[in-house]
Formats: C-alpha cells, structure tokens, sequence
C-alpha cells in the first residue's frame, strides 16, 4: 500500500505511540489542541474525534489558526453527554484553506445544567472557558491511498489570557496547553526535547520531518546537540520561521556528520534567545514569554512501508 | 538503541577480520571505489569501527596503535608499518569504551564508560592482558597520562557528562591508586599537556569544555586547584591543542563560523575565520598552521599573525573525524596525522607532508 509521501506532509502525522511520555494525551479536560492540521480536499484531510464526558450539554468552540497563530476561521457545535463528534477539517474549513497548514483549538464554553444545544453555541457562553470534559483524537486520513495516520492530540487543560472571548481568539489568547511541556521565561536549563531522527541522506529514502508546536513565538535559528545511535554528538543549528507550528527536516541539518542517520537531537527552547530573532530584544520569543511546547517526529521508512509518529520526550 | 532493534529486526553485524594487514592507500569507506585524488595517494584507511579514542606510540620497534572501538567494546592493538595496518590483539571491555592511552611501552590504559573505570591492559607478544581495573567514579570519556615516574603513573579522567574530573595516582606492581576529585566545567572532555599556561609558572594541563563552552587549564603546581578559565565562547568548545612550540592553544568550537586560539604568555584570543559548521578536532602544525577537524574531511589553514587565514587546503577522511595526532607514523620525517572517525567503520592514517599533500581550496 502507497503511504503518505513526506513532502505532502510534516502534516501526516502518525500514531502517537503507547510508550511513557511526559505529554498528556488521553485525557479529559476543558480543550485540547490538534497541533498539525492541514487538508487538500476531502481526499488528504485531517479528521478528529471527540467525546464529550461533561455532564450535560456543552458548546465545542473551535478556531483554526495558522502557523503564526494568526485567527483564520473558527466556528462552535455543542456536544450532549456522551456525545462523539467526528470533526472532518475538509468539511469545516470552508472555502480557500486548501494546502493552508495550522492548528486546531477546541474549547469548552460556558456551560451548565440549563445548557441545551440550542443555546450551548450562544455569543454568552463564548467569553470564558466553562467546566468542560472532552478528549480527542485525530488523523491524517488519504483516500486515495486507503492510508491513515494518527497526529497526536495535546490534551487541556487549556490556561487562556485574560478575557479572551473563544469566538475571537487571537494570536496572544492561548498562554499554556498543560498537556505539553510546560515553563517559563528562559534563560533556564530544561526543558531539553529529546527529537528523534532516522534518515539516510536518499531522497525518497529514510526520512523524518520533525514538527515543533509552542504557544509562543519560537522563530529563529536555535542551536542543538544532535546525536547519532553511539553517543556521538555534534552541535548543529535548525530554523524555525513559523512562530508557533512549524517543522524542519534533519537530513538538511548543515554540518550533520553524514553517518548521522539514526539517532535523536536535543533541544531547549529556552536556553537562548536566538540570535537572529526580530526584534533582537526578544519581545514576545518564547524565550521571554516561556508557555507550551510539544515536539513529534513523523519517520518513514520505506523498507517498513509505514509512516510513524515518535513523540519528543523531554525533561 | 538502535531504530532497527527497536523494530525488532536483526541488525548487520561487522565482524574484523582478525589479525591480518588491512587498509589500502585510495580505498574508499565500505570498499567503494573512487577517483584518486591527491591526498587520496597518501591516505591509509583501515578497519577501526566507531574510534573514539585512541594513541600511536612509536619505538625502537616501530609504532602502534592502541585504539577503542566503541560500540563493539573492544580494545584494538594495531602494528603500523610500511603505511599498513595490522590488527594484532583485540580485547573485550564493558560496554562504551571511550579513549585509550599509551602509558609506557608494554602498558595500556583505556577509559570505559559502564565500569566506571581505566583498565589497563600489559603488552606482550603483541597481545594484550588486562592487569588492573582502576575506578574513577563515573564514566570516563578521556584519560590522559600526565606523569610516569619510578612504576607510578599519574592520570586525568575526564566524564562524558558532568563537571568533575579525577586524578589518579596508579602504583603499577602494587596496584595500589590514590586518586583524588576537583570540579572543572561541564564535559571537559579532551584534556592536553600544556608546556605552559598564561598566568602561571611550568606546565599544566588544558581541556576545552563541550557544554561549559569555555577552556580551562591547571597547573602542575596545584593540580586540584580550581581550573582557570583561559576563555568563553558561544558555541560548543569541543577541542584545544597546543602549538608544538606551546606559544598557542588552538580551540575547535562547533558552531558560530569561527574557531580560536589563545596566546599562551598573553592571553591574547584570536579569532579564526572557519566554515559554519564549525571544527571537532583540532591539530596545531605549528605557529601559523593548524589542521581541524570535521565530518570526512580536514581542514589545513596557514595564519598571518593576527589569525587571519592566508591559506587554505583539505584532506579527505573515512568518517566523522574527531581524534587527530600528529606523529612520524611511516619514519620518513614528515609529519603524518592519525584520525580516529568516531561514528564510521574506518579510520585513517594521511601521510606527510601534510601541507604539501592537501589540495588547494578554491
């Protein structure tokens, strides 16, 4: 069977596998964040999943940002309890987002026993957060090559800026996601995200796409140990030029010993404003700004015939 | 663990091919073969997988290596002669052998990571036998000989990780060890001999710090005094190597365009103009010429006095080439480098002169 072709997608993200990580996945709480989204038709979409366990009725607000965090398009369905709603993003992004790559936050509202699903959606019930239990899942979904893949899902609880009304979320309104990795303004020592890697230098060969999703803006060019399968180590730099969804590819890296093809590469988003961060103050980096961030390795191998998605463990 | 374990699929074991002559002067990594070039003509590559660390001695019986090859545990015992390499003895260790030393002419001293340890293995008939297992309290990276004396051999253990490094006093035919900690930086990996440093009377001891990303250097005055620091930097000080005249102590650091040296009575650091991707290892020729190291390649530069580079040239490398010294390995009076490539299966021998066998960059 034909699998996702990488360079379609740092978007096909696979299986966020059932080994120990850090990251809370599977959980309920007020809203969860799906960080890669992108869809090329009803054929190549993202499709996600949620229940609803809140004990009654719920308005689900959603926004679709960009991978600047920037409000593209939003929109807001209520759940029952007990309630599952598939979410299919070709379906719901409306027209022109075809190819347009982002993430996905959805956000319980304002809620409660006289919550009914007439009203759950109401402009009221979008100026807070509300007690909320819902979980997801999600996939990268081919038709056409009757393939699939699961993109890890951030789980909540959601931590929003002051006043934010979720009909109108903007590129300050999500402070943290605490299914992430969590933290504060830098210069500090973790968190370090251990990325895993597994190339071969072959175009169409062995790659990996690493993804690296943060509430806050981590453009710039950030210097990183890269690790080879022996404990080798080499000091590299990658470039993020997205603010807050963005991915980059290791077998690219300058300077990456070309024996280094297995092996993982570790990163501390905070240990250094980079150096060719605008402006050079570091206003709003998330450097200065700490907050959430969440890293996966999407691999494939065509030997395996399969994409997988690795989690970044971290400290 | 490797990706392919992981998966659960058998991994392609490299076995050596016990004790003959190996290495050919053009051969290329995995036998593939290629267009000579220049330097190609004065390359001896031979079977030495995953070298981290490693030393030729040269005597009245000519030179030989004493290596480890890290991801097989073992520790190798070549004989170089007539620009070929001989496997004589290979020896198990545990897990992650990182660095091995010369300590006389019938001793052996390697660095390994699991036991905590510097084994030292005794030279006889080509073969070698471990004599004593010497603790050092975490796992050694580096392990040089700072001073042999009557039977008694003082040592440096540098970790792969953290900031403390020990010194191990070593009674040979008692077996008996004094050692003794002090805190230096983070990953002082590579500690070298220094004729002398700044500031200080006689010689001492140097190291770059990887993650401290600065150099320090002792003095064999006060080895257990706190380590001075010669000089900081932004980017990851991989390496430091003196002049053989000890006037400068050039540093590899692995990113930022740019390697250093420091002058040695001054203190004076120069900056020196270098690829973006930066240098791991590093071989100070003389004054004004060095040789750094980088992934298959070598990079020659000859310096005008401020440490700008007035010329450049390369060497082609097996691998991933982050040990380099400079030793007469074929007895010709040139000068030859010995690289250990520390993640591929080879590692070489470039025969001098070295300058004059590199190719001109253009």
């Amino acid at each position: 069977m034909k699998k996702f072709a990488l360079a379609a997608v740092a978007a096909a993200a696979a299986l966020g596998a059932g080994v120990a990580q850090a990251y809370t996945v599977g959980t309920f709480s007020n809203g969860v964040v799906v960080p890669n989204v992108i869809h090329n038709g009803a054929a190549d979409t993202t499709a996600v999943g949620l229940i609803n366990q809140t004990p009654n009725v719920v308005g689900v607000f959603w926004t679709f940002f960009d991978q600047n965090s920037n409000h593209v398009t939003d929109g807001c369905f209520p759940m029952t309890p007990k309630d599952f709603q598939p979410f299919v993003w070709s379906a719901m992004s409306g027209l022109g987002l075809e190819g347009k790559r982002g993430y996905l936050v959805f956000a319980t509202g304002i809620n409660g026993p006289a919550t009914t699903v007439a009203n759950a959606c109401a402009a009221a019930n979008s100026a807070a957060l509300g007690a909320g239990l819902i979980a997801a899942n999600a996939f990268q979904v081919d038709v056409t090559n009757k393939d699939l893949a699961f993109v890890p899902v951030i789980d909540g609880p959601l931590a929003l800026a002051g006043g934010t009304d979720l009909s109108t979320m903007g590129p300050a309104s999500l402070v943290a996601v605490f299914g992430a990795r969590t933290f504060g303004a830098g210069p500090a020592a973790a968190p370090v995200f251990n990325m895993r890697y597994y190339i071969d230098g072959a175009a169409a060969g062995n790659d990996t796409r690493i993804v690296v999703w943060s509430t806050g803006n981590q453009s710039g060019t950030h210097t990183v140990n890269m690790y080879d399968d022996a404990q080798n180590r080499k000091s590299v730099n990658f470039k993020l030029s997205f603010s807050e969804l963005d991915w980059f590819d290791p077998e690219t890296i300058a300077g990456r010993p070309a024996s280094f093809v297995d092996g993982f590469i570790e990163w501390n988003p905070i240990a250094a404003l980079p150096a060719d961060y605008v402006p050079a103050t570091g206003v709003g980096s998330l450097f200065a700004t700490g907050g959430s961030a969440f890293t996966y390795s999407l691999i494939s191998a065509p030997a395996f015939g399969a994409v997988q998605t690795v989690l970044g463990a971290h400290n | 663990m490797k990706f392919l374990r992981w998966l659960g699929f058998s991994v392609c074991v490299v076995f050596l091919a016990g004790c003959q002559a190996q290495g050919s002067l053009i051969s290329e990594p995995g036998g593939a073969a290629s267009r000579p070039t220049s330097d190609d003509l004065h390359r001896l590559s031979f079977d030495l997988p995953q070298a981290w660390g490693g030393q030729v001695r040269c005597g009245t019986g000519g030179c030989q290596l004493a290596a480890v090859e890290h991801e097989e545990s073992v520790v190798a015992l070549h004989r170089l002669q007539d620009r070929k390499a001989q496997l004589l003895d290979r020896q198990k260790v545990a897990y992650h052998p990182d660095s091995a030393i010369w300590l006389a002419d019938n001793l052996i001293a390697a660095a390994v990571e699991t036991t905590a340890s510097i084994d030292v293995f005794r030279v006889a008939g080509d073969r070698m036998t471990r004599i004593a297992q010497l603790p050092v309290g975490f796992g050694p990276r580096d392990v040089v000989l700072v001073r042999a004396e009557g039977g008694r051999y003082l040592m440096l253990a540098t970790p792969y990780r953290g900031q403390d490094v020990v010194w191990i006093d070593w009674a040979a035919e008692a077996n008996t060890i004094d050692a003794k900690k002090s805190t230096w930086c983070e990953a002082p990996w590579h500690p070298v001999r220094m004729d002398r440093i700044p500031g200080e009377q006689g010689s001492g001891i140097a190291a770059a710090c990887l993650d401290g990303k600065k150099v320090v250097a002792v003095s064999e005055a006060n080895l257990l005094a706190a380590p001075k620091v010669l000089a900081s930097f932004n980017a990851i000080a991989r390496q430091a190597r003196p002049t053989p005249s000890g006037n400068w102590l050039y540093v590899a650091l692995e990113t930022g365009g740019r390697n250093a040296r420091i002058h040695m009575d001054s203190g004076e650091l120069q900056w020196i103009s270098a690829p973006p991707t930066g240098a791991v290892s590093v071989a100070p020729l003389a004054d004004d010429l060095v040789i750094w190291g980088d992934d298959q390649k070598l990079t020659l530069q000859r310096l005008d006095a401020q440490g700008l580079v007035v010329e450049t040239r390369t060497l082609r490398t097996s691998g991933f080439s982050t040990g380099l010294q400079l030793v007469d390995v074929d007895g010709d009076g040139s000068l030859d480098v010995v690289v250990l490539n520390s993640s591929d299966k080879r590692s070489d021998i470039l025969f001098g002169p070295l300058w004059e066998h590199a190719v001109p960059s253009r």
